[in-house]
Formats: C-alpha cells, structure tokens, sequence
C-alpha cells in the first residue's frame, strides 16, 4: 500500500516537473522526458502486471497536462511499456547499467515515433489543434532527446544504484 | 476442470485494454470530470511554483555579457529613434484616421473586459508552442479569445478549455493565424502566421501597397472575438518580389515570446 502511493505520488510530482519545469526550460533541456526514464525504471523495478497498472496511471494523470484528446496519451505510453517490457525480457539478460541505458533509449524513439504517427493520424481526421512537425525538426528533435535521456537515465541509475541494491547484475532469465 | 482461455498474460493486457477504453468513456461522459478538476486544483498552486522557479533559473542562466549588453543597448537605442520618429508621423495620421475611427467603434459596440491568467506548464507530448494557462471555462474562458501580455500586445490564442485550465497557441507557432493590418497610410491588410515558434511573417499583403520597416503591425478586428488594434509587432524585413502576387514581411515581436509569464484573456 505505502509502495503503491509512494509510486503514484512520484507520478505526480514527475508529471509537474515535466509541465512546468523542464518543457520550459531554455535550448536543449527542454528536450529530456523524465516520464519516459521512469516507465524504464517500472520495467525493470517491478513485475510486468504492476508495471503495466502504473504505466497505465501514468499516462492517465499525463492525460492532465496533455494537448491531445483524452486517451491517445495513455495509450502511447501503456504501449510503449508494453514494447519496453517484451524487449526486456526477451532480449536483454540482466539488470545492467547497459540495459538501462539501451531501454531509456528504445523507449524515447518509441514513445516519441508513437507521438509522431498519432498526429499524423489526428491531422487527418481534421483536429484543427494538432500540428504536424515536419520531417527535420522531429530527427533533431528525437536525436537530442534521445541524447539527454540517456545521459540524465545514467545519473539516475549511477544513483538508484547507491541507494538500493535492486540494480545489481541480476539474470533475468 | 475448467480451462483457462488465456493465459495470465493476455488477462492483464485485456485488463488494461478494457480499463483504457472504460477511463476514454467515463471522461467523454463526464464521470471523470469532478476527480480532473479536483486534481488539477490541487496541482495548480505547485505548477506556478515550479513555473516560477524555472523561469528564476533559466532566465537567470541566458544573462548576456557584457558586449552582447553593449550591442543590445546600441541596436535599442537606434529603434527608439525610429519609434519617435513613427510616432510623429502617426499624430499626423490621427487626424485622417478620426472619421474611420468613429466607424469602428460604431461597428465594436460590445466593450471587453480582462482576465489575468498565468502560464502553468506546457505539454511535452507536443512540438507546438502551447501553454497551459490556470483560468478555464469556469472563469469564462472560450475557444478563440485572445491573449495579451503588457499593454495589449498579442501573444496568442486560446486553442482549448478545460474547466479550470486553458491552452494558449503562441502567436509564433505554425498553427497560428491572426488577420492584421499595417499601420501606414493604407492600412495594408494581410495574415500575421507563425513561423515553427520561431518567427512571425506576414503574408498576403497587396503588391500595390507600400510598406516600410518599422511601421507597427495591429489586430484587424475582422476575427471574432479579436478585436482591433492589438499591437502584434513592427515590421523587420520586407520581400516584395515583382513576379509573386503578394508581399511578405517578417514582423518582429516587443515581448520575447518563450518567457512570458503573467497574461491577460480578453473576454467580449
């Protein structure tokens, strides 16, 4: 119970952090998504039934600070969990910084190649609000992101690591 | 015994397939809707909090040197130079404009009022410059009323409402549109757009019109719900090629676009 709502209060906080923190930050800053770190931490924290519930929360409170209509972003992020959980179990064989590292990294593409199709597909059915990045601007885009994810996922791993000893070399299978 | 159709696996994600679909309805119908509001409440005071933290320490962070300041001051003091000067010559104008004046206010019979608002956060599932405002429909916040920062100068549209929030469309993003006119002799009319949230230009303006830099860019009333004579900018650049039927002009903001903090909903 006490796991369950320290997990749904760092929801919370991360999502406030991400709206009103670093999406406002100047240059290249704005570019990291910390909700996206913390979904990999899910994958490799908790079992896969848990795991998909909170990613599920997760995107229903994101659904709060989100532009797109009510739903698309919880489904985005509940697939991507899904596809960060099948290639953790299946291709990856232990709880390493390296794993870490190579999740938060499929994780961005995906979660922001979901983002990408889901406004294309929004564009056309006339959702006046939606507006389509064009071609260069979500490479760079993606590419810094993907860069300060990786680096701000290996603080954060370097740190959980300290703290707890869940992160040690573990063999998933 | 009975069998299992599915395995444990495939449970949980029809759980979560059934739950997503059930959390898309009890929000269009509205069950949701008290628990949103509620939860958006409680996290609007730490959303300004942390806006203003952030802009604390990024503003503070793009500090210019000392050159930077001197060229700044330089280039400042030339466009006020300019301005008075502009300004001179609109007194002139006043004069001719005070019979067509007295047709727009007879046509503008509706007076607006003004909400301040605050920016609260942005989406970060989106490249568009979006804001999250803390006023919504309880307060009386619509679709399409435009927002003003300082002294009435635009700096965007409302896209969206929520009951106790808003989203504000920047005026620089691609997205946005905003019928204008040039304050010079003819009032040159033309569409103010968003240029990737970067710059603003303004297209479709008539080739026979002549138009200067530094003559100041306004609302032209001619949208509902934006009235005229909101100041959107000065122009900085002219390109006025013979074989396009049109002119464009980049306009320069007053206000920088990415720090805006506390803003004005003008409600009709």
């Amino acid at each position: 119970m006490l796991r369950n709502s320290a997990l749904l209060l760092t929801i919370l906080i991360l999502d406030i952090i991400q709206a009103s923190f670093i999406n406002l930050a100047g240059e290249n800053v704005a570019y990291l998504n910390i909700l996206i770190i913390f979904l990999v931490f899910l994958v490799f924290y908790l079992e896969t039934v848990p795991m998909l519930w909170f990613a599920f929360l997760t995107g229903a409170i994101t659904e709060l600070f989100s532009f797109y209509p009510f739903g698309i972003v919880t489904a985005i992020v509940v697939t991507s969990a899904i596809f960060l959980s099948f290639l953790f179990k299946n291709f990856l064989t232990n709880r390493s910084l390296y794993t870490f590292l190579l999740l938060t990294a499929a994780g961005t593409i995906i979660y922001n190649l979901l983002i990408f199709i889901s406004s294309y597909i929004l564009y056309w059915f006339e959702d006046a609000g939606i507006s389509i990045v064009s071609g260069n601007k979500f490479w760079i885009g993606l590419l810094w992101q993907l860069i300060i994810n990786v680096i701000v996922a290996l603080v954060l791993f370097l740190i959980a690591r300290i703290i707890t000893r869940r992160f040690s070399i573990i063999k998933t299978k | 015994m009975r069998q299992k159709i599915f395995n444990f696996r495939i449970n949980a994600y029809l759980s979560i397939a059934v739950a997503l679909v059930l959390l898309i309805f009890l929000h269009w119908v509205g069950v949701l809707k008290p628990i949103e509001d509620i939860l958006i409440y409680a996290i609007k005071p730490v959303e300004k909090l942390t806006y203003r933290l952030g802009l604390d320490i990024f503003v503070n962070q793009n500090t210019l040197t000392k050159e930077q300041l001197d060229t700044e001051n330089a280039e400042l003091n030339d466009k006020l130079s300019d301005a008075l000067i502009e300004n001179a010559r609109l007194r002139s104008l006043v004069t001719k404009s005070e019979t067509l004046q007295k047709e727009l206010d007879f046509l503008n019979q509706k007076s607006y009022n003004a909400i301040s608002t605050q920016i609260i956060g942005k989406p970060s599932d989106t490249t568009a410059q979006i804001y999250l405002l803390d006023k919504g429909e309880k307060d009386g916040v619509k679709v399409g009323l435009p927002v003003i920062y300082l002294d009435g100068i635009l700096v965007g549209k409302i896209v969206g409402v929520e009951n106790s929030v808003a989203q504000l469309l920047l005026i620089n993003d691609s997205q946005s549109a905003v019928g204008a006119q040039i304050q010079n002799e003819a009032s040159s009319p033309g569409i103010i757009v968003g240029k990737l949230g970067l710059a603003l230009e303004m297209q479709f303006i008539p080739q026979t019109e002549t138009v200067a830099k530094g003559q100041i860019v306004v609302t032209s009333g001619l949208e509902e719900n934006i009235p005229p004579g909101l100041v959107i900018g000065q122009i900085d650049e002219v390109s006025n090629k013979t074989e396009e039927l049109f002119q464009t002009a980049t306009i320069e903001s007053p206000v920088p676009l990415e720090r805006l903090d506390v803003l004005s909903i003008i409600i009709p």
